[in-house]
């Protein structure tokens, strides 16, 4: 066995992939050549010096964050599926405003947001509670009334009836002019 | 008894957490080391192991067991690693000078001196660093996984014959940069 076939089947040998013939005659080898000899040392101190290279303990957060994924990731296909639920009980509620939200809706807004009504909110119904129920729906309705009243003395710009008529005055005076 | 890790996938299809956290504690050494080594950065190794496991959960309700638990696992994190380095080339220019062969760093040292463990480890690391991906990956998964060639192979999705080129390579490259080094006899 000469060197060059020596050195290719190092490796080989050292992998135990030769048949135990070749392996015979390589030993051989390296018994009498002390080059190939220091080529086989050196690849065998390489491999073994690699022993060094020793395994790192993966930080703690690593597991916290893969498993905080998991969970939020599980949480999101769950909050997926709920969303037609979601879609159906929002149109039922907003349904529930809709009718609520006309005469008894301002009627709630009224009792709230004036706070010297004498009916409160939260107050158990005894018969005295009902009638001031009673008057202060007469109060709302009367409201309403004097609301309108408001109005009516706002809309100060449609003339007068005696304007009305001096204006009515100015203009047959302008059309005898006319006339004349 | 201890559940197989294709059991423990099961479970996890079905919904059981303890069953992935059983995984994850099983398998997250592994798989945060085999990213470390192959990237050298640790960093990065941790991104690819939650990357890893969350890939994992995700897909416990498709997975079939093909092959063992730990080749397909291997698959994803070969993969993760191969796609952060494609990142690093996008925004780090390397010359190609750099990619062909490895050397060892410049370093004048005396063969014969006697190298105390941290250094060692330096070197090591440098000396591993050095070898084409290909080559790395192999050497990684054989010498500090205990993978067999086969196995190897499925991961890397090439030849039982290339893989052991791949090493036998390896081998002769870290007996050139690492075989004239003199650990002290507890380090090595
Ligand atoms: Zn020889």
């Amino acid at each position: 066995m000469n060197c060059e076939w020596t050195k290719d089947n190092l490796i080989a040998c050292i992998d135990r992939e030769l048949d135990p013939s070749q392996e015979l005659l390589l030993k051989e080898h390296l018994h009498d050549c002390s080059a190939c000899r220091r080529e086989y040392e050196k690849i065998q101190i390489a491999w073994k010096t690699l022993d060094c290279w020793k395994d790192l303990a993966p930080p703690e957060h690593i597991q916290k964050n893969i498993l905080r994924e998991i969970k939020g990731g599980r949480k999101a296909k769950w909050l997926y599926r709920m969303v037609p639920a979601a879609a159906v009980l929002l149109i039922i509620a907003g349904i529930g405003f809709f009718y609520n939200s006309t005469d008894t809706g301002s009627f709630r807004q009224f009792t709230v947001e004036k706070e010297n009504t004498p009916v409160e909110a939260h107050t158990d119904i005894s018969q005295e509670n009902v009638d001031d129920i009673i008057v202060n729906l007469q109060l709302l309705r009367e409201k309403d009334f004097y609301d309108s009243l408001d109005r009516l003395e706002k809309i100060d710009y449609l003339p007068l009836v005696e304007d009305r008529q001096e204006e009515d005055k100015k203009e047959s005076n302008l059309l005898e002019m006319h006339a004349a | 008894m201890e559940e197989t890790d294709i059991a423990l996938m099961e479970l996890i299809k079905r919904g059981d957490d303890k069953a992935f956290e059983l995984l994850l504690a099983r398998h997250q050494r592994s798989v945060y080391n085999l990213a470390c080594r192959f990237l050298n950065d640790e960093a990065e190794a941790e991104d690819i192991t939650q990357e890893t496991f969350i890939r994992v959960f995700r897909a416990a309700g498709t997975y079939t067991p093909e092959a063992k638990f730990s080749t397909w696992l291997y698959t994803i994190v070969k993969n993760l690693c191969f796609n952060s380095l494609r990142k690093r080339r996008s925004v780090t220019i390397v010359s190609t000078e750099e990619e062909t062969l490895p050397e060892i760093p410049a370093e004048n040292h005396d063969p014969s001196e006697i190298i105390d463990g941290k250094r060692l480890r330096f070197k090591v690391l440098n000396a591993v660093s050095a070898l084409p991906e290909n080559m790395r990956i192999a050497v990684i998964l054989h010498k500090f996984h205990d993978l067999q060639y086969d196995e190897i192979a499925k991961i890397l999705g090439c030849s039982v014959n290339a893989v052991k080129l791949r090493v036998h390579r390896a081998k002769a490259l870290l007996a050139n940069s690492l075989g004239d080094l003199h650990p002290k006899p507890n380090d090595a």
